[in-house]
């Protein structure tokens, strides 16, 4: 599987440069708002990939694949975007949200070099 | 007013478009505070949990039918396109949102939806015309109007304060159809009647050897001051 690289800088630098203009900005909280929920909903698919409820799964997918799109998060949209077309549940969906955790993480070490002022976020 | 389950997009919307919004994470949320609503224009995400957008279009199109209504999704179905703009969406922006893009097309969109109005709803003083529902709605209350009194009262209003001309007037409102004089008058009497039960602002004045005016009091005092 081809994926794309981990962040899109020009899709969160437009999203950075309104930022900036912003009278209150938005963007430091809408990251850390992503690495809070994005997490969440990585735990919530492991639990319905161990139900095996595939709607719940393919739908919790696409909405992280939204959110991670909008920020410019492309590899773990990527991923994401594997999981929600997936027509049954096989083993290997696990290890594609292992690699979605991992490429979150990697994405949070690549916003906080390529945009220092939104550093400080956990995950 | 923005109906989206990730709670990442009201934020973005909201700095993107440069006006406050409120988010809902379901149609239902939303539709629980409808009356309270007035939004100037409505994003809908078609994934949502319990209802989904693309079910709840057509509804939202009909409560909110005064102001753009924009899908914004990561389905890049062809299909999903084609059925939110045949049930009565203005747009369909795909995901990734882009913060230039968004505010753009609902830049045009608001355009687009303001002249529509203004093509179909007459306003003058405290009287609006709503040409398709054939109304007119004043503080005294709503009238409907005959095709003919439409075309009269539309006519009229559309150059308020101005004397149209007997001869003008009968060419317009039946078309080119010769008319007599006394049809004109009986449509006239019609709509000053209608005028009579909603509206304390607006009369039809006879402009002597002319035709008639459509005065508002505004007008009035505008002159005598």
């Amino acid at each position: 599987v081809s994926v794309r690289a981990v962040l899109d800088t020009e899709m969160l630098g437009e999203w950075d440069l309104l930022d900036k203009e912003c009278a209150s900005p938005f963007l430091k909280d809408t990251v850390q708002l992503f690495f809070s929920t994005g997490y969440e909903t990585l735990a919530q698919l492991e639990l319905e990939l161990t139900r095996g409820n595939l709607s719940r799964f393919k739908f919790l997918a696409h909405r992280l694949k939204g959110s991670c799109l909008n920020l410019g998060f492309l590899r773990a949209a990527d991923y994401c975007g594997l999981l929600e077309g997936l027509e049954a549940l096989p083993g290997n969906a696990k290890e594609t949200c292992a690699s979605i955790g991992l490429t979150l993480k990697e994405t949070a070490h690549q916003i906080e070099t390529a945009f220092p002022r939104l550093s400080g976020f956990s995950i | 007013v923005l109906i989206d389950d990730d709670p990442l997009v009201g934020p973005l919307v909201q700095a993107a478009v440069g006006i406050p919004t409120i988010a809902f994470p379901t149609v239902q949320a939303a539709l629980q505070e409808e009356a309270n609503l007035h939004p100037c224009a409505v994003f809908l995400d078609l994934q949502l949990p319990e209802e989904s957008g693309l079910h709840a279009l057509g509804r939202l199109r009909k409560i909110w039918n005064h102001c753009p209504l924009i899908v914004i999704t990561s389905d890049k179905e062809e299909s999903a396109l084609v059925e939110s703009l045949t049930l009565g969406a203005d747009d369909f922006i795909e995901k990734p949102l882009r913060p230039k893009e968004l505010a753009s097309r609902l830049r045009v969109r608001l355009i687009d939806h303001t002249q529509r109005k203004a093509l179909m709803v007459l306003e003058c003083a405290d009287i609006s015309l709503d040409l398709p529902a054939r109304t007119l709605k004043g503080p005294g209350g709503t009238r409907y109007l005959s095709p003919t009194e439409l075309n009269v009262l539309s006519t009229m209003m559309r150059s308020p304060d101005m004397a149209i001309e007997r001869t003008s007037l009968k060419n317009q409102c039946w078309n080119g159809i010769a008319v007599s004089e006394n049809a004109l008058d009986r449509k006239i009497f019609e709509v000053r009647r209608a005028l009579l039960d909603v509206s304390s602002e607006c009369v039809i004045e006879t402009v002597y050897r002319l035709g008639f005016v459509l005065r508002s009091i505004e007008f009035e005092r505008r002159v005598s001051q």
